[in-house]
């Protein structure tokens, strides 16, 4: 896969790691993966 | 499992591919994750809600308890396919229910349902949110107090939404009409979507339904230790 690809994979998953760990309470959903150390430090 | 192996191959190929860090590594997988969890839920529900022929109504239940769910928090499942069969079955229910009610009952009797459920929904958000998770703890007090306030805005919205929408159903004219307001489904949707989120805040009900999913998380280990 090209890395321009891989890049906007990585962008889009690192902005929805951010903005779920911080930006939210919850997931919209009824399961809540653990967030990672390296953003729980940002809380 | 297999998901879950799967969005490890694929955040551990990226991480090779972009040499990213370790804990970089960890943040894409947590995102991916997310991603994947939305996208898989969102199907099945959507799924079984044109399958019922019902898609419209399970969106309006859908959309202002996710919402709301994401500032507000509640409940959580032990596992990701608990989290997809109770997503599908509880906002498909609302969603078939106010289809099917909805253009049976009149604007009196909908309004004297929904008013009183609205009220506890708007109760218990804003008595009990955010209600954080194990899995994702509220260290901050300025971040806590954002999310109250979202969850307090959002649920006032919704909420002057609904009764609009009730409100603008009583105005459908002839009998006839009154029957069969589309406006009514969805203020019914927005009414059941509400309840089972706000359902969830409750520590009663929360208390209930976590016991209730470690016995059935534990019967399913049994039961595959079995199998195994």
């Amino acid at each position: 896969m090209s890395k321009t690809i891989l890049s906007v994979i990585k962008l889009a998953a690192s902005r929805m790691a951010r903005w779920g760990a911080l930006g939210t309470a919850s997931s919209w959903l009824f399961y809540e993966p653990k967030v990672p150390p390296a953003l729980r430090k940002d809380d | 499992m297999a998901l879950s192996q799967a969005l490890h191959v694929g955040s551990r190929h990226l991480a090779r591919s972009l040499r990213l860090s370790e804990e970089e590594e960890e943040i894409i997988r947590y995102g991916l994750e997310l991603i994947a969890n939305y996208v898989l839920s969102a199907a099945a529900l959507l799924g079984v809600a044109l399958a019922l022929g019902t898609g419209v109504t399970t969106i309006a239940a859908a959309v202002p308890a996710a919402t709301i769910r994401l500032y507000a928090g509640g409940w959580h499942a032990s596992s990701r396919r608990n989290c997809i069969i109770i997503t599908t079955v509880a906002y498909g229910a609302a969603g078939w229910l106010a289809a099917v009610l909805g253009a049976r009952a009149g604007a009196g009797a909908m309004a004297a349902g929904a008013l009183p459920v609205l009220g506890l929904t708007a109760y218990a958000v804003w008595r009990y949110a955010p209600m954080a998770s194990p899995q994702k703890p509220i260290a901050s007090p300025s971040r806590r107090a954002r999310l109250r306030r979202c969850a307090r805005l959002l649920v006032t919205w919704w909420t002057a939404v609904i009764i609009s929408l009730l409100v603008a159903s009583s105005w459908t004219g002839t009998d006839a009409a009154e029957q069969t307001s589309p406006l009514r489904s969805l203020a019914l949707g927005g009414t059941l979507g509400l309840s089972v989120q706000s359902l969830t805040l409750w520590p009663g009900v929360n208390r209930r339904l976590a016991t209730g999913d470690e016995s059935e998380s534990a019967c399913t280990l049994i039961s595959s230790r079995r199998e195994g």
